[in-house]
């Protein structure tokens, strides 16, 4: 099963886009969820692994290099 | 002469017989008297003389006494000096000895103050730093929160399907 995470619904041009870009099988169940803490972008789970493009994502890379700065 | 001395009344007969009895009278005394006077003064001599020998025994005594009675009182003055000198180098070198502990303690305490002064300082600057950070992450999802639109996180999710190949 493939989870993906947004803060809107997705079009069905995006959601094809995103198979094609994690290889989703065709009979491969897919479920959405709705998360505005992700502020934007997604956030995509798949088989126990999770890929994340989100904004908050983002900045919390960014919050661990500026951290990493300052010690 | 004989008509002189008898006109003074001398007797010649008379002073022989005295001269005689007095010569008598002397041997006898000599025999008994004198003897053990003599005796007695021998005696009371040689006592006397012992006597002396007891005196200058005793004073040479007293004087040996003086003497061993000085030397011991030289002896326990030096010994106690001693003492003193000995007492006072000790109490000197520990007082050395607790003098300088004091310093390195006095040295470690101030040392570690500067060190905890100096981390509480680079803590206080960590932490300010690190929440100058977590307040420009909060402002900056603020600003994306209000001007990102669907279009835009439309754009945003293309752009990580495309850095994600």
């Amino acid at each position: 099963m493939i989870t993906i995470k947004s803060i809107r619904k997705l079009e069905k041009s995006e959601i094809e886009s995103i198979k094609k870009e994690f290889k989703v099988e065709k009979d491969q169940e897919v479920k959405f969820e709705i998360d505005e803490k992700l502020i934007g972008g997604i956030v995509v789970r798949k088989d126990g692994e999770m890929f994340d493009g989100s904004v908050k994502g983002q900045l919390e890379k960014l919050r661990e290099k500026l951290y990493a700065r300052v010690i | 002469m004989e008509a002189v001395l008898e006109s003074i009344g001398f007797n010649g007969t008379a002073v022989i017989f005295s001269t005689v009895n007095f010569l008598i009278v002397l041997v006898i005394l000599q025999k008994t008297l004198f003897g053990r006077v003599g005796k007695s003064l021998s005696e009371r001599k040689e006592k006397i003389r012992k006597s002396l020998e007891d005196a200058e025994r005793v004073e040479a005594k007293m004087n040996a006494i003086e003497e061993e009675r000085a030397t011991i009182i030289k002896n326990a003055n030096r010994e106690a000096s001693d003492i003193v000198q000995s007492h006072t180098e000790q109490a000197e070198a520990q007082a050395k000895t607790i003098k300088e502990e004091a310093q390195v303690a006095a040295d470690k305490i101030t040392e570690e103050g500067k060190m905890k002064v100096e981390k509480e300082r680079s803590d206080m600057v960590d932490r300010l730093k690190k929440e100058t950070a977590d307040l420009a992450i909060l402002a900056t999802e603020k600003i994306i929160e209000e001007k990102l639109d669907a279009k835009k996180d439309k754009a945003v999710i293309e752009k990580y399907l495309k850095d994600v190949k």
